[in-house]
């Protein structure tokens, strides 16, 4: 797989870490929507968003849109932009 | 007490330079390096400062800018190494001293996108890193930087703790280019 | 027999080999395979199942029978194919699968009990009782069956592996490819032309035909001259393409030429934007009776050994075809002295010519253990029996799908073509050409290879030049597909696993109907060659048997790799030495020189303990250099701790963020201990946190977390609290470290620094700036033994000499270095924490630290860490155990139960997580998470050890057992 950094171009699957679920972190105690981010997942067969860090590169957290069958990809964007 | 001195210890490379076939390794002294990441909505006004100061600016993503025995490598999102010359007062930004951090590689000779080739999955032609390029990848599993300093030089920056590995992985790809 | 002209082999360059055992010659440019060939050799191996003997049935990488091994001793390489063995002077090859000989085999008696042996034979073994299958039938078939065999032994070979990009990737050097890369390389394209012969040129080297009024190889040569006059253009020759990846990665397997240093292969990863798929078509054999005896071989491939190799593989041929083909096979025999015995053309209307020709017949089955003659069944039923010792056999051409199926594809039948193509954008970026793709002359797989590179560069926002296409054979060969010919006898489908037309039927009557069934059941295309030559047939014949068409059966999944890779190829780089990073801290050589053992924390090396004249285990000098830093002073290197420096006008706000506890309050000067937990609510990492300036702050992470605890700390800060102005960066590397302990320790330190510490100044976890030699160092006042304590850290180029001095300078005072095993045992004795207790399923609570929770901001992990099942009384809390029974031992990993209750899982009670000698005490210690633990010391629990059967009652008490009120760190 490639992903395509916004800093860095197009780069090898290696230089990236999987860091789960693109989701929102909630507020506020303890709560079933608390719940559900820290512990529930969907198994998308499709399209999907995720973290992805290009650890090895130049560090920045990225959300990447792809679809878990095809493998396309569809974007790669900064998560915290 | 007065009459107590450290010795300074060059990071543990090994024996270098060493040639094999076309190509050369061999340890660089970058002079002082230290890290800079301008605070929020700084950049611009870091970038001028540093012009003023040392004569180079910041660049862009992927780039180097080098002047005189100054030069600034893209180092990351939102961050720069700066290399040859003391740091400023740049009020604007984050600043770490990161000179004994890296241990820095020459790789000289002209066919150092082959040895790259087996060393990081990044393409380090001339047409896709030509002459000033500067990249972060991987070498081995071993967190690097890599910049085209002239047509024939790729300096190479790891960990200093990783020199020893990083001397043998890099000599066995050039031994294996020399072969083949 | 060598023919006397003709052939793309050097006739100067006499080569010498062996095969078995004797010495042969042949020529450059032949592979092993035409070698043999050329010497008279046409017994090459035995079969898997049934020791049958076999011979060479291609030119190619499909080929299924003629394996080898290579080399001998360690580096011997078993599976080679002979038919793409490069020859070279002084090459040794094996027969395998043969004892005691190749040509009398014993277990050749299998063959005799084939009736026994048919499709899932073994599965059937597994019916009986298991006794029997163990240790009757798995040994026996386990002996008997079987490809080439492994050394076993360390090879001293090299392999690498290696990056490339293009912007296109041609695979396949025939007419399709090689037009491809013209196309693309005069456009100025950055062109890969990949291709697994020596020779470039796929069948135009096979084949007597014109291209661009020359032979076809020579057209070939030319084009190859061009192709490597542009700098644009690399041609890979050697090398596979095994496999397709996502995003337009392929990989691909480059054999080199033997020489000094060069490694045996290259394994490439192999980036393009665009791919141009000319894998060409392979030959399939035709099912009838024997068709696996030595003297079988593909038409095809004949005319490969005749017009490349120069090579008559028999004296006397039968052509057996549907197509126009097989007169040309026929011709090509004559012209090189064969005599054609009969031209057999399953068609009604065979073209006419001046062979012996016996048209819609078909041959039916194959004389003799090596061939001896056929017999034809002619259209009027009669049989007729011709001698010869070669059939040229040939029931049509599959085109090579195989790699366009990697990402799922399915490939899609072709009616008029009775043939499986590529489907349409099966691979995003690939676009297959030529006879892959269905072309069946030369001049469509020039035009397809032309075309195939114009869209390509299209894409890639090139213009093609187009050039010109050089006339080539365009006349269609009116080929029909020959699957089985009816009659008795077994017929093979999958050569390499002896699967036979019976097989297969059997299968589908036990009603293996899928093809995916009937592949595992009867092991059709399971072989090393992955059923490239005989995998339609075998579909053909699951879709007679279970009366459904060829496309209703479908094909089974296709698989990287395309070709066989040797796992050392894979693996290349990883092996010894080569598996991971080798870390090592600026005082390593002194560590080194003390005699150290080192112990690996991760990727670093740290010294256990430093061994001094006298001490003869490992307990000795560790009880000494502990109390060494009880009662003087000891020196230890802590370099290998993360360090993260913090930056930014939210600094403090971010490191109230990340850790559990507040760090905006902590002064400047001031080190604070810190918890961070994941959002789970459970502790990620413990460490401390320095406040260096207003907006400065450096954390410390464990060793063997920093990398998670940046990436944890990088997350909190681009993707939950974006809206923080704050910088990280790992300055681990940058300071060298060194921890001073123990009641001497500011005395030993006043020795080294330029201007001595002023103890009003320096109170128990200040920190601050000093210089040591001249150097400007970081000083910390913590300690993890419970000591007196500084850590000292210098930029790492001065570590090596200053930890050399001050333990020199420890020594002087009785004190000196101390490792890991000291360090762990003080830190236990103090009840302070390390990943044992961290250990990812503990929570501040559990380890008596909730007042580190802060109630008063939110924190990663705040919400989840107050669960009222993470606040529970009865969950295991840290204590000490110090044993009390009669065994005096305690072991880490250990459960704890009551003395009362039977050691069974159900009552257990708690594990026992670190455990030290302590020689300061006298006796063992430990720290233990025990259910409501704290409200328990002074109780005595059992702690039995299955695994080392240890069991000894303890008594618990207080995790903190040396200095509990920690009045020797701060005084």
């Amino acid at each position: 797989m490639r992903l395509t950094c916004p800093h860095c171009g197009e780069r090898d699957l290696r230089e990236f870490t999987y860091g789960g679920a693109a989701l929102t972190r909630p507020e506020g105690d303890w709560s079933p929507i608390w719940d559900e981010y820290v512990h529930l997942r969907e198994n998308p067969a499709g399209r999907s968003r995720e973290f992805w860090q290009h650890g090895a590169g130049c560090s920045a957290w990225l959300v990447v849109e792809r679809d878990t069958v095809t493998h396309d990809i569809h974007a790669v964007t900064e998560a915290g932009a | 007490m007065t009459d107590f001195r450290l010795a300074s210890v060059p990071p543990a490379t090994g024996p270098l330079p060493v040639t094999r076939g076309a190509m050369t390794l061999s340890l660089a002294d970058p002079g002082p390096l230290w890290s800079v990441a301008p605070h929020r909505g700084e950049a611009a006004a870091v970038s001028r400062a540093l012009q003023e100061a040392i004569g180079v600016s910041l660049p862009g993503p992927g780039r180097r800018h080098a002047a005189g025995g100054a030069s600034v490598q893209w180092f990351g999102r939102n961050l720069w190494l700066v290399a040859g010359v003391a740091p400023p007062d740049l009020p604007g930004a984050a600043v770490t001293d990161q000179g004994d951090g890296w241990v820095t590689f020459d790789l000289a000779g002209p066919e150092g996108a082959d040895v790259m080739a087996r060393l990081i999955p990044v393409d380090t032609r001339p047409a896709a890193m030509p002459d000033q390029a500067a990249i972060r990848t991987e070498l081995h599993g071993m967190m690097v930087a890599v910049a085209r300093t002239a047509p024939d030089t790729l300096r190479i920056m790891g960990f200093r703790s990783m020199a020893s590995t990083l001397t043998r992985t890099i000599t066995e790809a050039m031994e294996r280019v020399a072969a083949i | 027999m060598r023919l006397g002209q003709g052939g793309l082999v050097d006739r100067d360059r006499h080569l010498g080999f062996r095969f078995d055992g004797h010495a042969y010659e042949g020529l450059e440019g032949d592979t092993l395979a035409s070698a043999l060939l050329a010497n008279g050799i046409r017994l090459v191996g035995r079969s898997f199942k049934y020791h049958r003997p076999r011979g060479i049935l291609t030119a190619g990488s499909e080929e299924p029978n003629a394996l080898v091994t290579l080399g001998r001793g360690a580096a011997q390489e078993p599976n080679a194919r002979a038919t793409t063995v490069e020859l070279r002077q002084g090459l040794e090859a094996r027969p395998q699968n043969a004892w005691p000989s190749l040509g009398v085999d014993a277990l050749a008696v299998n063959d005799l009990l084939s009736p026994f042996l048919s499709a899932g034979f073994y599965y059937k073994t597994f019916m009986g009782p298991h006794r029997i299958w163990e240790r009757v039938f798995e040994p026996a078939i386990r002996r008997a069956a079987g490809l080439g065999r492994l050394s076993q032994e360390v090879a001293d070979l090299q392999f690498e592996k290696a990056f490339a990009f293009c912007d296109l990737l041609v695979i396949g050097a025939g007419p399709a490819g090689l037009m491809a890369a013209l196309t693309a390389g005069e456009a100025g394209a950055d062109v890969i032309l990949a291709d697994e012969d020596f020779l470039p040129g796929g069948r135009l080297n096979a084949e007597r035909e014109e291209v661009g009024g020359r032979s076809g190889a020579g057209w070939a040569a030319e084009a190859v001259t061009r192709l490597e006059a542009m700098p644009n253009v690399r041609i890979m020759s050697r090398t596979a393409v095994t496999g397709v990846y996502d995003q337009g990665t392929y990989g691909a397997l480059q054999k080199h030429p033997a020489a000094a240093g060069r490694p045996e292969e290259t394994f490439w990863r192999i980036v393009a934007r665009r791919a141009v798929l000319a894998a060409g078509a392979i030959e399939r054999p035709v099912a009838l009776a024997n068709n696996d005896r030595p003297g079988v071989m593909l038409a095809g491939a004949v005319r490969s050994y005749l017009n490349r190799y120069a090579v008559a593989p028999g004296r006397r041929a039968v052509v057996f075809g549907a197509s126009d083909e097989a007169r040309r096979t026929a011709a090509d025999l004559r012209r090189a002295g064969v005599h054609v015995a009969a031209l057999v053309d399953a068609r009604e209307r065979a073209e006419t010519s001046d062979f012996a020709t016996y048209a819609g017949a078909t041959v039916e089955r194959v004389l003799g253990r090596e061939v001896e003659g056929v017999a034809i069944r002619l259209g009027n039923g009669r049989e007729e029996r011709v001698q010869a010792d070669l059939l040229a056999m040939s029931g049509g051409w599959n085109p090579n799908v195989h790699l366009s199926c990697h990402l799922n594809g399915r490939p899609v039948w072709d009616e008029s073509l009775s043939a499986f193509l590529p489907a349409p954008g099966a691979v995003p970026g690939l676009i297959p050409a030529g006879s892959c793709n269905g072309a069946v002359t030369t001049a469509a797989c020039l035009a397809a290879g032309r075309e195939a590179a114009a869209r390509a560069l299209e894409d890639l926002g090139l213009k093609a030049t187009a050039p010109d296409l050089p006339e080539a054979e365009d006349r269609d060969p009116q080929a029909r597909p020959i699957w089985v010919v009816p009659g008795k006898g077994r017929k093979w489908v999958d050569f390499q696993n002896d699967v036979t037309t019976k097989d297969i039927e059997l299968a589908a009557r036990e009603n293996f109907r899928s093809v995916e069934h009937m592949k595992r059941y009867t092991t059709q295309g399971m072989a090393t060659d992955q059923g490239k030559t005989g995998g339609v047939t075998a579909l053909s014949i699951l879709a007679d048997a279970t009366g459904r068409s060829i496309p209703e059966t479908g094909t089974t999944t296709y698989r990287p790799p395309y070709a066989p890779i040797q796992i050392a190829a894979l693996g290349a780089g990883g092996e010894g030495r080569g598996f991971a990073a080798e870390r090592f801290t600026a005082a390593h050589p002194v560590h080194l020189a003390m005699g150290a053992p080192m112990v690996e924390a991760g990727l670093w090396f740290r010294p256990s303990y430093y061994p001094r004249t006298g001490e003869k285990t490992w307990r000795q000098a560790c009880d000494r250099e502990a109390l060494m830093v009880r009662e003087t002073v000891g020196v230890c290197d802590v370099s290998t701790l993360g360090k993260i420096d913090v930056q930014g006008p939210d600094a403090a706000a971010f490191l109230d963020f990340v850790y559990s506890n507040t760090m905006s309050t902590l002064k400047q000067g001031k080190v604070r201990y810190g918890l961070m937990l994941r959002e789970d609510g459970h502790i990620m990492d413990d460490g401390t946190c320095a406040r260096i300036g207003p907006d400065h702050y450096l954390v410390s992470t464990t060793t063997a977390a920093a990398g998670e605890v940046m990436r944890h700390m990088e997350f909190a800060a681009q993707v939950l609290r974006p809206e923080l102005d704050v910088h990280l960066v790992s300055v681990t590397e940058q300071w060298a470290q060194t921890a001073i302990a123990g009641p001497e320790s500011r005395d030993l330190l006043n020795e080294v620094l330029d201007s001595p510490l002023d103890p009003g100044t320096w109170p128990f976890m200040a920190c601050g700036a000093v210089t040591v030699g001249g150097v400007p160092a970081r000083l910390f006042r913590i300690s993890f033994s419970g000591e007196h304590a500084y850590e000292i850290a210098v930029p790492a180029r001065y570590g090596e000499s200053l930890f050399r001095q001050l333990v020199a300078r420890a020594e002087a005072r009785g004190g000196g270095a101390y490792g890991m095993e000291a360090l762990n045992v003080l830190r236990i004795e103090k009840g302070l924490l390390t990943h044992a207790e961290l250990d990812g399923r503990t929570t501040a609570f559990d380890l008596n630290l909730s007042g580190m929770m802060s109630k008063k901001k939110d924190f990663v992990g705040r919400a989840a860490a107050g669960r009222a099942g993470l606040l529970a009384d009865d969950r295991p809390r840290l204590v000490g155990i110090r044993p009390v029974g009669a065994v005096r031992q305690l072991t880490a990993g250990a459960f704890l139960f009551d003395p009362e209750t039977e050691s069974t899982r159900e009552n257990a009670q708690g594990t026992v997580s670190s455990v030290a000698f302590s020689p300061t005490l006298g006796h063992f210690i430990g720290l233990a998470l025990l259910k409501e633990g704290p409200e328990r010391h002074g109780e005595t629990v059992r702690m039995v050890d299955h695994l080392r059967r240890v069991s000894t009652l303890c008594e618990v008490c207080d995790p903190a057992f040396f200095d509990p009120a920690g009045g020797r760190a701060r005084d």
